[in-house]
């Protein structure tokens, strides 16, 4: 949709249109039908536009109150904004356009920050109120984190943009890496929020506001955590209800994310949540208008474009299928620093780029299944961390005694020459149980990296430094602290919600989809479809072993009345993974030669060279699979090149 | 009449800079007066005809894989020392030929006839990198035992020099460098041949030439990379990569990878009589060889940079192994770590930002090959020490 971008700079300072031409121009990828630009004595915003709603120029941003003193900057959408416009209206507002950003000044007028607990969208936000008396820059962020937002505030100037490359041009900027984030990154394949890989940046977590006026900088959280304090609802207890409810919320959610004017579609994979999405989509969409897109893969193991075609097939839509193969992977690589400006490792990336790239052809808007997983319990490791929860009064010591000496069996077996998969999924789970806390265990389970015994990760950083990350102790301290005393399958909802999804999976479709110039929505992270997630009884999410019970049961409902087959709706989640672990020993073993030579290594000073050495050499000779730390060594150092060149 | 018995086991008609300069260092030799030069060289396709034309006296002996080619080899020596009584043997290879002189040293001691041994770089050194390889350290003793046995013995590059004194026990009184050389007859500056322009789509482009075996530790993959930096300024900016090996593949997803494809043309093996004019082509010749101590990999001199000077063409060159000494240092072009694609990126910058500068270099090169480094002149060097009256 879209890219804000601004800073407010010190009293005295004015703010300079070329530095917010220069923002602008580089995330013009995020909005490629306007610019425009706004300063106010040190306060400067900049907005690249994706026009979805009113396509007219009235509509292009900054945008104002009626007497020109609010001025705001929009990512995103507020889907609830006609209802919101009728009573701002009301209350005496007058409106010069149809588009949902003008909603926002006159609802911060009225509302103040109040505003947001009404708003349901998707949004990064910059709002300028430079009233007499107020003079505050504000920056907002919806409650999951689906837009981003990073911001620096140093020596008294705050900076802020929907990505890292517009802050990128600003002198004031450090442009050194943290390594700290570092070290989290190849822990996690993802930069975890609320850090940024750059030392001076940071990303506004989800659901909090950030305000900078006269009297300085202060942060604070508008919407709650999923679940907090919410009990089951009793009426949920019956089936039949809670697959109304369900059918309901979805519907209403789909019907208010169609709204605009430009085609839309919906991202289809063929797995649970994108069917049972293109079913509510292909109710609520005008007869025949439903388009439905996914991707097909030569190699038969991961492909799931005939459970989609058969989806397509029975709810009507419009399909249009794109079919890859190694060659048209291998060849995205090198792009793909260009669009994710942080280093990013999950390599599934790939596919979500050449999906997008596919379906901007076709539509502006694509609605996709994300958040699905997360709230209604469908990923494995979910289940397998609720397992793993159980051991918890087993005493600590034995049990990393037994992890200990089953993990150094199983390093001889591999040393031994004993190969395959069964083996590597064994040494993984000796690492995981030779947990020290929780909040280790809690981190074995965020991101796409195997873990890696913690020592050994932060030996990979260089020097003295390495040790030092290490001992800061562990990423997400406050939030695996607050997961203390709960439930454990609102422990592991929770800890996937705030870090997996935020980081790694709406991170990714941003991204991507921003690569092209295409909006993506997300209705499964729609307010009303959370709450009645929040308040669903687990036993709807995970029953007997079948994750995702509830919105099975509706698909496999919706798919019957259509005549179809329903063993679509029943099939076991078929994860897609790229085959890393091969290709860096065949196809991409140049990439090995190219980013982590040791030479090289040295001179730039962050990886310790020898480890690194270690790790490509144990991944070459098959005794273990590093493809994942190898690919995150691989992505940081691509990254690197191409932003801090 | 000096008599020289040559043996060279990696000799014409195959190619590569040993065999360069097996043949053309024979063939210099036979044009001094009053030196008389045989050869012995192993069979192989098209040694028949190639001896036919090559003028030399070259005799052929069926030899196995090198660790038992000795045998063979010091049979056939020892039968021409006692039929021809050389002055002296030249072996250009430690293995199997100088070996072979060490084997016969029962008939070529007593009749007083002394051997030199040329060293080149690399098969001076040890590795357990292949079997091949392990099967070559056993020689170890043995090639200790060559180069002690030897009168003199010759070295291509001051590096080599180092390695001769490091690795198999020579002092340096006993080591001369004898630098290859080139011939000027063959390699001299010409316009751009219209039909290779065409071939390879290089109308209206800056052309960077490489002309080597692709290995991966001839440093293509750094030119590719460099290239990528240079692109961004220079669109017209080209590499020619002329030469085939086991390397190709990923220079080619590397080229793919910095997205620098459409400017990198793969020429494949370049036919000896076509290889002035591919030099030609070129803006600067690049061989950016680095070292690799394990595999072992090293660049003992380079003559191919002799060869691209003598056309004119200013040398970027990896400062590694031998390459100082063939390429010149800064006067004739450019020296830089091998290993760091922005110095080699600046390099090709300043070729295509200074074509002036370049030009001058690319003179200076020229002037110091032909002067300085001909086949002629290496006899010479090589004729003197083996008389003795170095």
């Amino acid at each position: 949709m879209c890219g804000i971008a601004g800073f407010r700079l010190r009293e005295g300072e004015a703010a300079e249109p070329g530095a917010l031409e220069r923002m602008a121009q580089a995330m013009r990828r995020r909005g490629p039908d306007a610019q425009g630009t706004f300063t106010d004595g040190p306060v400067g915003l900049a907005h690249r536009r994706l026009s979805i709603i009113d396509l007219t120029e009235s509509a292009q941003q900054p945008l104002f109150n009626e007497d020109g003193r609010l001025a705001v900057v929009f990512n995103g959408e507020v889907y609830n904004f006609t209802v919101l416009r009728e009573e701002l209206e009301r209350a005496g507002h007058r409106f010069r356009t149809r588009s949902d950003t003008e909603v926002i000044v006159h609802a911060f007028e009225e509302w103040g920050l109040g505003m947001l607990a009404r708003f349901n969208g998707i949004f990064a936000i910059a709002l300028w109120d430079g009233r007499e008396g107020r003079r505050a820059l504000y920056l907002l962020r919806d409650r999951f984190g689906v837009k981003p937002l990073f911001y620096a505030y140093e020596e008294g100037r705050l900076s802020f943009a929907s990505e890292l490359k517009p802050l990128l041009t600003l002198p004031w900027i450090s442009r050194e890496p943290d390594l700290e984030s570092v070290y989290h990154f190849l822990k996690f394949s993802h930069v975890p929020t609320p850090r940024s890989i750059l030392r001076g940046v940071r990303q506004l977590p989800p659901g909090s506001w950030l305000r900078l006026d006269e009297e300085g900088l202060e942060q604070g959280r508008f919407a709650p955590s999923v679940g907090e304090g919410k009990p089951a609802a009793p009426t949920l207890d019956n089936e039949e209800e809670a697959l109304a409810a369900l059918d309901r919320a979805l519907g209403q959610s789909v019907r208010r994310q169609l709204v605009a004017e430009v085609p839309v579609g919906c991202f289809l994979s063929g797995g649970v949540d994108s069917s049972l999405l293109t079913a509510a989509y292909a109710e609520a969409a005008p007869p025949g208008a439903a388009r439905t897109f996914s991707i097909g893969y030569r190699e038969r193991e991961f492909d799931e474009s005939g459970h989609a075609r058969r989806v397509a097939e029975a709810f009507g839509t419009t399909h249009h299928e794109l079919i890859v193969g190694p060659r048209d992977y291998i060849d995205l690589i090198p792009e793909a620093p260009d669009y994710f400006d942080q280093p990013f490792a999950d390599p599934t990336l790939l596919s979500s780029l050449l999906l997008a790239k596919f379906t901007r052809r076709e539509v502006t808007v694509a609605l996709s299944g994300d958040g699905g997983d997360e709230l209604f319990f469908g990923y494995p490791y979910q289940r397998a961390l609720l397992h793993l929860d159980r051991l918890r009064g087993f005493p600590a010591g034995p049990r990393r005694a037994i992890a200990a000496s089953a993990g150094r069996t199983l390093e001889w077996l591999g040393a031994l020459g004993l190969r395959g998969r069964r083996l590597q999924q064994g040494r993984k789970l000796a690492d995981i149980l030779s947990y020290q806390n929780e909040a280790e265990l809690l981190q074995s389970f965020i991101g796409t990296v195997g873990p890696l015994p913690l020592e050994r990760l932060a030996r990979l950083i260089a020097g003295e430094q390495g040790s030092e990350a290490f001992s800061r102790g562990p990423c997400h301290a406050e939030l695996i602290g607050s997961l203390r005393g709960l439930q454990a399958p609102e422990k592991v909802t929770r800890l996937f919600l705030e870090t997996f999804l935020v980081d790694t999976v709406l991170a990714k479709t941003d991204r991507a989809t921003m690569a092209y110039g295409l909006e993506a929505r997300v209705p499964f992270l729609d307010e009303e479809l959370v709450a009645f997630a929040e308040t669903l009884p687990f036993r709807w999410k995970l029953r007997e072993g079948t994750s995702k019970y509830l919105p099975r049961r509706l698909l496999a409902r919706k798919l019957h009345e259509r005549g179809a087959p329903t063993d679509l709706a029943w099939r076991p989640k078929q994860g897609f993974s790229i085959p890393l672990r091969d290709w860096l020993r065949g196809e991409l073993r140049y990439l090995l030669d190219e980013y982590l030579d040791p030479r090289r290594l040295e001179r730039e000073g962050i990886f310790a060279a020898p480890e690194v050495r270690t790790l490509v050499r144990e991944h070459l000779q098959g005794s273990a699979n590093h493809s994942h730390l190898l690919w995150s060594l691989i992505s940081f150092r691509m990254w690197k090149e191409r932003h801090l060149p | 009449m000096f008599r020289i018995l040559a043996t060279a086991f990696d000799y014409r008609p195959r190619l590569g800079g040993v065999a360069t300069l097996a043949y053309e260092l024979v063939r210099a030799l036979g044009r001094i007066e009053g030196v008389e030069v045989r050869l012995i060289a192993p069979e192989g396709p098209g040694a028949a005809e190639f001896d036919r034309d090559s003028g030399i006296a070259t005799s052929r002996v069926r030899l196995p894989q090198a660790a038992l080619a000795p045998v063979p080899l010091s049979a056939r020596l020892t039968r021409e020392l006692l039929s021809w009584r050389p002055s002296a043997v030249l072996n250009l290879l430690w293995l199997p030929e100088g070996v072979a002189s060490f084997l016969a040293s029962p008939v070529r001691a007593p009749l007083g006839i002394p051997y030199f041994v040329y060293g080149h770089g690399v098969e001076l050194l040890e590795s357990s990198a292949t079997t091949k390889k392990r099967v070559r350290a056993a020689f170890s003793p043995a090639k200790k035992a060559v180069f002690r046995g030897a009168r003199q013995v010759f070295a291509n590059s001051a590096f080599t020099r180092g390695l001769l004194s490091a690795h198999c026990g020579v002092p340096d009184e006993r080591i001369r460098i004898a630098h290859p050389g080139v011939d000027p007859a063959l390699f001299f500056p010409e316009a751009p041949a219209a039909d290779l322009i065409a071939r390879y789509g290089l109308e209206g482009k800056r052309v960077f030439l490489t002309v080597t075996r692709l290995e991966d530790y001839k440093g293509v993959d750094r030119a590719i990379s460099a290239l990528r930096w240079v692109q961004e300024k220079h669109p017209e900016a080209c590499l020619l990569v002329c030469g085939e090996g086991p390397d190709r593949e990923r220079l080619e997803s590397i080229a793919r990878h910095y997205r620098v494809r459409d400017r990198v043309v793969f020429a494949g093996a370049v036919p000896a009589g076509r290889l002035r004019d591919h030099f030609n082509l070129a803006d600067a010749f690049v061989l950016l060889s680095r070292s690799n101590w394990e595999a072992p990999h090293l660049e003992g001199f380079g003559i191919v940079f002799l060869e691209a000077a003598a056309c004119g063409k200013p040398g970027i060159g990896g400062d590694s192994g031998g390459i100082p000494d063939a390429q010149g240092g800064e006067p004739y072009g450019w020296l830089v770590d091998p290993h760091d694609d922005r110095a080699i990126a600046a390099a090709m910058l300043e070729v295509l930002e200074h074509p002036e500068r370049a030009r001058a270099k690319g003179e200076a090169a020229r002037r110091r090959a032909v002067e300085g480094f001909t086949w002629d002149r290496m006899a010479a060097t090589v004729l003197a020490t083996m008389k003795g009256t170095s």
